[in-house]
């Protein structure tokens, strides 16, 4: 059975950015179906039933987060996670300029299942566009009764607020995010208590990635058996992947759970440019550690990707071919992350911006034979000793590429130069 | 809750300890010390440092001992491999980019960074690259200077800012490796709490302006103290550096003691040390010649001033008999020099004109529901009627902070001009002279009724069940009644209540205690009551009652008291009516001041006596709640070094008890030291507090404006920084405390006299004209006129003393 988008499906083709477009591609029928016929902990049940899991990043399962909220009397929050920062990534912005129904629908639909008073979208502060397409969107749906007072004469009310980040990545992070709705600094806290438990102003919170919520009106509509039938048992449905680098036609592609890597980059991305061949792939965004030539059969789901040793994270497969310098990649990544680093931890304060001076040096012709010691050591120091995974996802590439190409690092190290270059003029 | 017990092992040794604890205390409590840097059993967690990551058997990670809890059958490691890597790898990690200036660092030798880099750290850098560079000697605040080279961005100064001060100041900048401390909108690091982030630094990024480069802490000499610096009575230790010209007091530090201070201090009780050295100093007995003007003074040896004053003292005593005498001031003694004043007065000069009250104050307790501190721990509402305490009892308003803020207590103020507490409180609004009446209707909404009373707190009023806390500044005596009624009111209603009166100097309540009062014996023995004056050793009826501060300076300006005897009291700046007490002082009496500053006061003396300051004696003080503290050992007068021969407070009054009558005040330490004890002073225990019955009028010095008419009505506000004497001639402290010469207004009083923010404007009362600059706000009621006490430039007791104040325009206009 050939796979048909879902979360896509129309964009391209139709304005789904107008409500009229959407209602007639079926747009809210599965919010006026819960509010009439599903009690909000059915939509729950339908959403675990479907295995759904995060698209954020972790892979959570979405139902079983939901069903974490204390049932104490405090009122919840909804908090949709639109701030899309990961290097690769590009999935969210689609789904927000184009689709943003999809979304509005998959929030309330949400928010109605776990019973929050009020909804948040945190938006990346650069998605000016999305943004003016989201406050459209909002005032058609709140005219059209679905945002606002008495949803559809349900009785239930919601507001969806879109709050605009600052251009932090670290608040891409849920309490990072919290914190800065909240007005403070974006820095992530120490987990437990989750988000779920004592979340935005210290109420119960649900946050969840674009993606995954623009999946839920989907399977309220479709049923969880439906959306099951797709991808493998452990990571069904389907999934946006954002696939950049040197391929033939980067962009983003929605294909079942679990395509292989070497289907998505040579069926779908249009391969690599004549005579290249693929050198490392990054298949969960600049937080990931490289796959290799080795690993393209890999299939994409969160559990396989891990065996093999990486992430799926939120889906960002970064190819880079053989005219790659290794070196040079890791320290345009790491300078990222020096960048980016919330600066609370001391392993990830001093360590990403230590990994980003040594790589600048090596990559530089600067390189001493000492620093390959200390970059083998770095990521150790630094990985799983923070209060978020900011510190691990920052050596991610090292590590792996310090494994697989080593030889690109001492050869930096040893004449000073690249090799690649040699490839290049090959 | 109590009993329960979680057991753990650490290391191998058992341990068991409450549900919550953290793994860190248990290992403490084990045995096990796990280096900290952002952890402070103060501040919640943040876990940031990283310093402390330990093994728990079962976790894949290392997990932060700082933040996490214990749980039944946890097994804890600290000396693995694994352990001592991580801590090693923090250590390197934090020292990369530190820039290393140990050997100039102030911090050298008490600093954390330094002290776990020995034990735990790595031997030599691995760095190849430059260290990062950031900026160097920033000028935080007043008080401080910050490296943020040599930062580690614990945070707990932040921390401490946001959550304890429950300010919000001093913040993180910038992210990442750039991150750094600074404030928010850039504005200076004024809070008055701004010193304590010195001592939670564990490194030496935050430094004092007055200690920076003066010593190296292995030179200095510690002597435990009690600051003398207000009613508080935190827990000090002073750090003297001896050099050539001899010892010198280079820092004042906490020595936390949880009852009053919980290791906490506010920057006048940490910064304000430095007149104890002050060249200022009188050096010398300081006489009036014959026959020259008041303000005239030569230096004499203290045998002339000896002479000088006990002859002058007899003279009066035989033209105008004891009635004759005054002796005003105590609140800066020690209880035994307070004890030894009022028994030179009562028994040697036989008189009852004794007040330590020099601000108008009519008590210094009450005894009503006696509180102590830590009742503001579990308070569920906080009544504050008349006081400030940020600026008068500062340490204590952090609790009220933290009750209000982290607790969900309550907090209500009353008076003319709400005090600046930080934290969401309801302001019920009370003219000057007419506390009591709103006081009066709080406690009638308690039963129903309450006019004027806002329904939303008489609702709360009605609802919180427990333990109500008042805190009052000890003015308007009528005040003082009317709370004891609430108090009492809310008493029979079932509910707990306590009471605290904030005292107008560091020992109000003990001189209070040791009989400093006209109508008062040591121990709170009414001076009119035969029995207690017989036991005392005195006739059983006075010659004549005793009179107030006020009484004895309007005698004096009557020609009635020929002999006043002022000690640490500066009554020109402190009492309430200045022209009162500068015409006293300017009488025929002789006058007697005895003092460390030749204050606006001293110098209308006859004689002045040099007194020494707080570190050259021994004895103990009495809190605000009654506490009674030993003071530091007699360490040093620091003046050592200057040309200064000043005496003791108690030196002198036994030096004169013997001159006059012939044989020693008290037979020795052992007889001083039992009438302490019987006036319910002995070491270590509670002062006993004030009869409701002695708040009357008579004693009490707060003039109050009768009658409507126009005008506004003056009403004192204590100032941390301000005073009479011992911060306006510290040079270095006095440079840098934040202090204006700014009175306040309401919006509505403002519009009405015409003036904005910022003006300066002549403010008339009688016929003195007092300049200042305005600033609006509506922290003061209608009507009200709110003047800082004890600022430079300021004379706040001319506007206090005579009647409505009228605002004249804008003065550049006039004047211009
Ligand atoms: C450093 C870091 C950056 C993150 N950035 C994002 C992001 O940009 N967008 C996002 O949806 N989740 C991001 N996450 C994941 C969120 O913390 C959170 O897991 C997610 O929003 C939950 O939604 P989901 O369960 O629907 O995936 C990030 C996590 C980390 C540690
Ligand atoms: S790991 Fe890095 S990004 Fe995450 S909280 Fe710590 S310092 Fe901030
Ligand atoms: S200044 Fe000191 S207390 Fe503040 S964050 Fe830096 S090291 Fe910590
Ligand atoms: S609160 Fe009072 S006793 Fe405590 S440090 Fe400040 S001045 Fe000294
Ligand atoms: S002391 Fe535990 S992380 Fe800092």
């Amino acid at each position: 059975m050939a796979f048909e988008p879902v979360l896509t499906r129309g964009i391209g083709e139709l304005d789904l950015t107008d409500l009229k477009v959407y209602r007639a591609q079926g747009g809210y029928q599965a919010l006026e179906k819960a509010l009439r016929e599903l009690a909000p902990g059915d939509v729950v049940q339908m959403v675990t039933d479907s295995g759904l899991r995060g698209r954020g990043g972790a892979g959570f399962p979405a139902g079983k987060k939901w069903s974490f909220l204390p049932d104490d009397g405090r009122p919840r929050y909804l908090v949709c996670n639109a701030d899309e920062s990961e290097p690769g990534t590009f999935k969210d912005r689609l789904l927000i300029e184009h689709h943003p129904h999809q979304l509005i629908e998959g929030i309330v639909l949400a928010a109605y299942a776990v019973q929050a008073v009020q909804a948040f979208i945190y938006l990346r502060g650069e998605f000016l566009e999305g943004y003016r397409v989201l406050q459209r969107a909002l005032a058609q749906a709140r005219d059209a009764g679905y945002v606002g007072r008495n949803i559809l004469g349900s009785g239930f009310d919601l507001e969806i607020v879109v709050h605009r980040g600052a251009g932090a990545y670290i608040c891409g992070e849920e309490t990072g995010l919290l914190s800065s709705l909240q007005g403070g600094r974006g820095e992530p806290r120490l987990k437990p208590p989750f988000p779920a438990v004592a979340g935005l102003y210290g109420m119960p919170t649900v946050v969840n990635n674009v993606e995954t919520l623009s999946c839920v009106p989907h399977i309220v509509a479709r049923g969880p058996e439906w959306f099951r039938s797709i991808g493998p048992e452990t990571s069904p449905g389907p999934k946006i992947f954002s696939v950049s680098g040197h391929v033939v036609r980067p962009g983003n592609y929605e294909l079942p759970m679990g395509v292989p890597l070497a289907e998505l980059i040579f069926e779908h991305a249009g391969g690599l440019r004549p005579g290249r061949r693929v050198k490392a792939v990054l298949p969960g965004g600049g937080s990931s550690p490289a796959l290799t030539a080795d690993h393209l059969d890999v299939p994409l789901d969160f559990d396989s990707v891990a065996q093999a040793g990486s992430m799926l994270g939120s889906g960002a497969v970064m190819v880079l071919d053989d005219t790659t310098c290794i070196v040079k990649a890791a320290y345009v990544l790491a300078r990222f992350f020096a960048a980016e680093s919330c600066g609370q931890c001391t392993p990830c304060r001093e360590g990403t911006s230590w990994v980003a001076r040594i790589l600048g040096r090596i990559e530089a012709g600067q390189g001493r034979p000492e620093d390959l010691e200390v970059l083998k050591s770095l990521p150790g120091q630094m990985a799983g000793r923070t209060i978020c995974p900011f510190s691990d996802a920052s050596v991610g590439f090292l590590s792996s590429t310090l494994i697989h190409f080593e030889d690109e690092y001492l050869a930096h190290i040893e004449r000073g130069a690249c090799q690649v270059r040699e490839v290049r003029s090959a | 809750m109590s009993g329960e017990r979680v057991s753990l092992t650490i290391d191998g040794r058992a341990v068991q300890v409450p549900p919550g604890t953290l793994v860190l205390d248990a290992a403490r409590q084990a045995g096990v010390e796990i280096p900290v840097f952002c952890s402070h059993d103060q501040l919640d967690p943040v876990a940031v440092c990283r310093i402390c990551l330990v093994e728990v058997e079962g976790s894949r990670k290392l997990v932060p001992a700082c933040s996490e809890r214990v749980r039944e059958g946890m097994v804890v490691r600290t000396d693995t491999p694994q352990v001592a890597e991580a801590r090693k790898s923090v250590l390197e990690f934090l020292l990369i980019n530190h820039p290393l200036d140990c050997p100039v660092c102030d911090k050298g030798g008490e600093c954390d960074l330094q002290d776990l880099t020995y034990q735990y750290g790595p031997a030599l850098s691995r760095l190849a690259d430059a260290k990062m560079r950031k900026p160097k000697a920033v000028d935080l605040g007043p008080f401080i200077v910050l490296d943020e080279e040599r930062c580690i961005l614990c945070r707990r100064c932040t921390r401490f800012d946001h959550q304890v001060a429950q300010e919000r100041t001093l913040v993180v900048g910038q992210r990442a490796h750039e991150a750094l401390i600074t404030t928010a909108e850039g504005v200076p690091y004024a809070s008055v709490f701004s010193g304590n982030t010195i001592e939670l630094c564990p490194v030496g990024a935050l430094t004092s302006k007055f200690y920076r480069f003066r010593a190296r802490p292995w030179d200095l000499v510690r002597v435990d103290e009690i600051c003398h610096g207000c009613p508080v009575g935190c827990h000090i230790q002073l750090h003297f550096r001896a050099n050539v010209e001899g010892a010198r007091l280079e820092r004042v530090v906490s020595r936390p003691f949880e009852p009053i201070d919980d290791g906490w201090l506010c920057d006048r009780g940490r910064f304000n040390y430095g007149f104890v050295q002050s060249p200022e100093r009188i050096a010398q007995p300081l006489v009036r010649p014959l026959g020259a003007p008041r303000g005239t003074l030569v230096p004499t040896s203290w045998e002339e001033a000896f002479r000088r004053v006990v002859g002058r003292l007899q003279e009066v005593l035989a033209t105008q008999g004891p009635q004759g005498v005054g002796f005003i001031g105590g609140g800066r003694l020690t209880n035994e020099e307070a004890y030894l004043l009022q028994r030179l007065a009562r028994q040697v000069v036989g008189t009852e004109n004794v007040d330590h009250r020099v601000a108008g104050e009519a008590a210094a307790s009450l005894d009503v529901a006696p509180g102590r501190i830590t009742d503001l721990d579990r308070a569920a509402v906080i009544l504050v009627v008349g006081a400030h305490p940020g600026q008068s009892a500062p340490v204590v308003d952090l609790r009220i902070r933290r009750a209000a803020a982290r607790q969900g207590a309550l907090l209500l103020t009353l008076g003319p001009v709400d005090p600046e507490l930080r934290v969401p409180h309801q302001f019920l609004p009370a003219a000057p002279g007419h506390l009591a009446d709103r006081l009066e209707a709080l406690a009638q909404s308690l039963a129903g009724g309450g006019e004027g009373v806002p329904p939303r707190v008489a609702q709360e009023l009605h609802e919180r069940e427990g333990l109500l806390v008042a805190l009052w500044d000890g003015r308007e005596a009528a005040a003082g009644r009317a709370l004891a009624a609430f108090l009492q009111t809310w008493q029979a209603q079932g509910r707990e209540a306590r009471l605290l009166v904030v005292g107008d100097q560091a020992n109000s309540r003990g001189a209070e205690a040791a009989g400093l009062r006209p109508d008062l014996l040591p121990g709170y023995r009414l001076a009119a009551d035969p029995e207690a004056r017989r036991q005392a050793g005195l006739a059983p009826e006075p010659a004549a009652p005793g009179l107030s501060t006020q009484a004895m300076l309007e005698h004096a300006v009557a020609g009635r008291l020929g002999f006043l005897y002022l000690v640490g009291a500066n009554l020109v700046e402190t009492f309430p009516d200045r022209a009162l007490a500068t015409a006293a002082l300017e009488s025929e009496a002789f006058v007697v001041v005895q003092d460390l500053f030749l204050t606006e006061t001293a110098r209308l003396a006859d004689v002045v006596l040099p007194a020494a300051p707080f570190t050259a004696r021994a004895g103990h003080l009495t809190n605000l709640e009654g506490r009674v503290q030993a003071t530091g050992p007699r360490s040093t007068d620091p003046a050592a070094g200057l040309p200064v021969e000043a005496w003791t407070d108690g030196q002198i009054f036994e030096h004169l008890g013997e001159a006059l009558q012939g044989r020693p005040l008290v037979a020795g330490a052992g007889e001083l030291a039992t009438a302490l004890a019987a006036a319910g002073l002995g070491s270590g225990t509670f002062a006993g507090a004030l009869p409701v019955a002695l708040l009357h009028e008579a004693s009490d010095g707060s003039p109050t404006p009768s009658g409507s008419g126009e005008g506004l009505v003056a009403a004192p506000l204590p100032t941390i920084h301000g005073g009479g004497g011992t911060s306006r001639f510290d040079r270095a402290y006095g440079e840098r405390r934040p202090l204006a010469a700014v009175v306040y207004l309401n919006p509505e009083d403002a519009q009405r006299w015409g003036v904005v923010p910022g003006d300066r404007v002549g403010l008339e009362a009688g016929d003195g004209v007092v300049e200042a600059e305005v600033q609006v706000t509506r922290r003061v009621m209608a009507g009200v006129l709110g003047v800082p006490r004890g600022v430079p430039g300021l004379a706040w007791n001319r506007l206090t003393g005579a009647g409505r104040v009228r605002v004249r325009g804008r003065l550049l206009e006039e004047v211009g």
